[in-house]
């Protein structure tokens, strides 16, 4: 089903990813594209408003008839089998193609699968064709790539590198070419993308907010206008449209001879060396958009200027710094939340709208000036000299004063979540054997099962109908077709903070640290399903502050007072948590807690009168140990004379120990992400 | 089971800002939903539900899965097109109430984007697509009760759809897709957890409801479930007046919504509101507008006016604020204020 699309040239204040779009339609070898922003920001429609940009000229009257792109492709398929002569794919090169991957996809669908219908009729093996298949010679479009399944976006990804991949599936084998031009979007506050995910993507464009008022209201008003009558809009873009179709077209005819001289290949490596980046990718992505660039500017040569644009969309998400400013970064991001909601502010007026996708924000602006400053140093002037010969030849001039590249703002994901990236894939999805969970393939079922994959049972069967006995109905399924489905569900972790609250120096600051802590990991927690809770132990006892929770409203409520002061029972403490650790364990026994114990060690109260504080303390550090959870001991120890006691409770449970002199939401931060993974 | 009738609309007390901001949504079905923040026993469910007998009918093909709008061949399904496209002589209309379509929490992903046909298969040997809760849900209210419990793959299911008004199904050998624009109604105790931004941020307006404080009226809301739970149809029978008097102002609003119209000063205006407030996105801006209009309409006239952009920026601005620790997520209404009278 389609509907008429909002058309790609009413777009306002896009300017930077209408152009990255166009470029990567012309040039499919440019590696594709991805378009970061936040909610509402017309990122999706934008892109999506593309698919009239490659497809046939059809005059449409709002509404389109579409024997479209699908079909074709899909007849390709099913003429061919499903193979293709490894040289046919020049003709299916440029087919108009559109597919979308919602997330919901199986993969039976995304790489095709043998047609069960088909297979009954004959009892032959036919394919079916997948997303990938239908794709071939077009766009495939993803919406929220970090939503996707990530092994099923990498599979996206690498199979357009390889330029096809192997089917072997439901008895199926055979190679499929696979030629496509990725176009996706993502929403970074709804979750990350793998660092080798982003590095495949040989686009990408962030979509900064609008803070000028006309403008939005000029976007305000032609989306009602669509919404109201979406004939009468897309007629009046109908020229522009149709312009913009034969300029994508006109440059797709040139690209093949754009030629990219020694020096630009040569300049292309300057940007990437200056810019860190990591392997080879983007030095061919730089050429190639710039090849793009050059063909829609209707030349067939590149000029400097069209690397330095190119540079812009090839080189902010794969950007490094350099390695000895990378650990410092880290308190700079963990302050940018409060700063990110300011510029719009600062400046709302005069901003020219081209100059707002230009201007970094302000926590990416120190990385570059720090970059460009240290390049400045390193270059060995030698490398300039060098350069001087081959610029004599080309045909365009490149004097020595163009190879010092600027280089374009780098993209810094939003705070938090790059540590997910990292990957411990702890908090990635775990299978489940309940009925629960997103349905990601099929298997031979090991036991029993009740939670049949009826589908993948289906195509099990079909090739054998021809022959089986079926007593009147249309299918025969027999119990080595059985097939079960595979489940996966994302579970957050649970991070449980055991704070030491009693009168010892800086209590007070201590517990409003922890506190501070806690609401920044449940801001966070909403893509990531993380709940937290706190345990306090002052006095006589331990008290759970804050039962595990997922709920920023119930925390604020639950800690809005934290009495401090008293003694110290460590032990007490310590037995609490493992209370809290039980119960966490009898609603979910695949839970895997993590435990953040911040104290000094000295334990002054023992569990019964008369005992050992410390003595107790150390038991009790004993048994949680024997859980082998991640724990994190973080010791507050201050003064002259230091016992170490917290070092050797964290030695007793095997947990990683942190001494900080002076204990600030950045530095329990800091651990909290080294722990947490 | 068969329900004897729910408690009626009209018969809720107090909690007018969650009454209005559901009304609004009948009136103007392309708003984008509401979403009821509060604790539990805040007449929220009952709201929602109670709102099924206020939906006014509308024309829809006969024999469509997804009762699709005669009069809006643009969002047909593949169906309707392949039926109707050369020849309409063959369309039967019919008229049917919208309905609350509910999504259970537990609703698993096939269920709510529909999958393969088993019966169709077993019995036939086709490969058949078996509509799900999106399907039921276009052009009607989808309700979610506990939105914020929801499994995270159907709520990104659940997204994708909203946005698009589309649902697209590549699953189990299906590939199939069919108009799904819906109203989303969520409800949901903050206390138990929160809703992904994202989510948030697709519905239009939000609402929180507290318990009534006032003791009389608390009174007033108990007496009259224990009179409507003594004899239901007594009591269905005694506001069917009032009822009847808010159905004729909703499909009156409804006639005139389409003449309603926001002037380029008032555009300008809702996208300062939205700079001022800090608020992401496009999005805020665009239900300002329509909301706006929508209570225009509701009031009777057709230019939108600041008072109208004054009432939508509380419907529609609450929960789009970010949140920082430390702060209640509240608006400051001064700074709405000083915007607007400005």
């Amino acid at each position: 089903m389609r509907r008429a699309v909002y058309p790609f040239a009413a777009a306002v204040g896009l300017e930077k990813a209408q152009e990255a779009v166009m470029i990567a339609l012309v040039n499919p070898n440019a590696g594709g594209l991805l378009v970061s922003g936040e909610k509402g920001t017309g990122k999706s429609t934008l892109v999506r408003a593309a698919r009239e940009l490659i497809e046939s000229p059809k005059r449409d009257e709002g509404v389109e008839k579409f024997e479209g792109a699908e079909q074709i492709a899909r007849a390709n398929i099913s003429d061919n089998d499903g193979k293709f002569a490894n040289g046919d794919n020049l003709a299916l090169a440029d087919n108009g193609a559109w597919v979308e991957v919602p997330i919901s996809v199986t993969e039976d669908r995304l790489f095709g699968s043998i047609d069960s219908e088909a297979a009954m009729r004959e009892g032959k093996r036919k394919l079916l064709a997948g997303l990938i298949d239908e794709a071939n010679g077009g766009v495939l479009y993803i919406d929220d790539a970090n939503l996707l399944r990530e092994d099923l976006l990498e599979s996206i990804l690498s199979i357009r590198e390889a330029g096809g991949f192997r089917l072997e599936r439901d008895g199926l084998s055979e190679w499929h070419d696979a030629r496509y031009t990725v176009l996706s979007v993502m929403a970074p506050e709804s979750g990350t993308l793998a660092k080798s995910a982003l590095d495949r993507f040989g686009l990408f464009v962030s979509i900064e907010p609008i803070g000028d008022e006309n403008i939005r209201a000029e976007v305000t008003r032609r989306v009602l206008d669509f919404e109201r009558d979406a004939g009468a809009f897309r007629a009046k873009f109908a020229d522009e449209t149709e312009n913009l179709r034969e300029k994508i077209a006109q440059a797709k005819k040139i690209l093949k001879s754009v030629e990219a001289s020694d020096a630009m290949i040569r300049l292309a490596s300057v940007y990437t060396l200056k810019a860190n980046v990591a392997g080879h990718r983007a030095d061919i992505y730089l050429i190639e958009a710039a090849r793009g660039i050059a063909a829609l500017a209707g030349r067939q040569y590149i000029l400097p200027k069209d690397l330095e644009r190119a540079a812009e969309f090839v080189l902010p998400h794969r950007m490094r710094k350099p390695p000895e400013e990378k650990t410092e970064s880290a308190p700079k991001d963990a302050e940018a939340p409060q700063q990110q909601s300011e510029p719009p502010k600062n400046e709302p007026q005069k901003t020219p709208p081209d100059e707002l996708f230009d201007q970094p924000n302000e926590q990416s602006k120190p990385p570059t000036n720090d970059t460009e400053a240290h390049e400045g140093n390193t270059e060995p002037p030698k490398d300039e000299d060098s350069m001087a010969n081959p610029n004599t030849e080309s045909r365009e001039r490149v004097d020595a004063a163009d190879m010092r590249v600027k280089l374009p703002p780098v993209w810094v994901e939003p705070q938090g979540r790059r540590k997910q990236t990292s990957g411990s894939g702890k908090r990635s999805a775990t299978k489940t054997d309940e009925k629960q969970g997103r349905y990601v393939r099929a298997e031979m079922p090991r036991a029993k099962t009740s939670d049949i994959a009826f589908d993948a049972t289906l195509r099990a069967a079909a090739p054998y109908q021809k022959v089986r006995e079926k007593h009147g109905l249309a299918l025969a399924i027999r119990p080595e077709d059985i097939r079960s489905k595979v489940r996966e569900k994302r579970t957050g972790n649970i991070f449980l903070f055991v704070v030491d609250a009693s009168g010892s120096m800086g209590a007070r600051e201590r517990m409003k640290t922890v506190k501070g802590v806690i609401f920044k990991i449940l801001l966070e927690a909403y893509q990531k399903r993380d709940r937290v809770g706190m345990i306090a132990f002052r006095k006589n006892h331990a008290e759970v502050l804050l039962p595990v929770t997922r709920s920023v409203d119930f925390a604020q409520k639950k800690l809005a007072t934290m009495p401090t002061g008293g003694k110290t029972p460590l032990a007490k403490g310590l037995s609490k948590t493992e209370d809290v650790l039980d119960t966490i364990y009898r609603q979910d026994e695949k839970q895997d807690p993590v435990v953040f114990l911040i104290t000094d060690g000295h334990a002054t109260k023992p569990i019964a009168k008369g005992g050992d504080a410390v003595a107790d303390a150390m038991i009790e550090a004993k048994r949680i140990g024997r859980r082998g959870l991640p724990i994190a001991v973080i010791d507050t120890e201050n003064g002259f004379v230091k016992l170490g006691l917290a070092k050797k409770l964290a030695r007793e449970m095997g947990a990683s120990y942190f001494a900080i002199d002076k204990l600030d939401e950045n530095a329990l931060m800091r651990v909290f992400r080294k722990t947490a993974g | 089971m068969k329900r004897t009738g729910t408690f009626p609309f009209t018969a809720i007390i107090g909690q007018e800002t969650m009454k209005k901001a559901l009304v609004l949504n009948v009136v103007n079905p392309r708003l984008g939903g509401v979403l009821i923040q509060g604790e539990k026993g805040t007449a929220k469910s009952t709201a929602v539900r109670a709102l099924a007998d206020l939906l006014p009918p509308r024309p829809c093909i006969v024999g469509c899965r997804f009762h699709d709008d005669p009069a809006d061949p643009a969002n047909w399904c593949d169906e309707c097109h392949e039926k109707y496209d050369a020849d309409r002589s063959s369309m039967k209309t019919e008229l049917l109430p919208m309905r609350v379509v509910e999504l259970p929490v537990s609703a698993t992903e096939d269920r709510v984007v529909g999958t393969l046909d088993i019966e169709a298969a077993i019995k036939e040997g086709k490969r058949a697509f078996e509509t799900g809760i999106l399907a039921d849900a276009n052009r009607n209210i989808l309700y979610v009760d506990e939105i914020n419990l929801l499994d995270d793959h159907v709520v990104d299911v659940l997204l994708d759809s909203a946005a698009m008004g589309i649902n697209t199904v590549e699953r189990e050998g299906i590939s199939y897709s069919h108009p799904a624009r819906f109203s989303l109604v969520g409800t949901m105790n903050p206390e138990e957890g929160d809703i992904r931004p994202q989510l948030l941020d697709r519905f239009a307006l939000s609402v929180y409801v507290a318990g009534e404080k006032d003791l009389d009226r608390r009174a007033e809301v108990i007496k009259r479930r224990l009179e409507y739970e003594d004899d239901p149809e007594a009591f269905i029978e005694k506001f069917a007046e009032e009822q009847k008097k808010e159905v004729t102002r909703i499909e009156r609003a409804a006639k005139l919504l389409p003449q309603v119209t926001a002037a380029g000063d008032i555009l300008r205006l809702a996208a300062k509101l939205s700079i001022t407030l800090g608020v992401d996105g496009h999005r805020a801006d665009i239900v300002l507008i329509k909301t706006a209009e929508t209570i225009a309409a509701l009031d009777g006239h057709t230019e939108v006016g600041k008072e109208d952009l004054r009432e939508a920026a509380k419907l529609a601005l609450p929960h789009r604020m970010r949140r920082r620790p430390f702060e209640e997520q509240k608006l400051d209404w001064s700074d709405v204020d000083k915007v607007i009278d400005e």
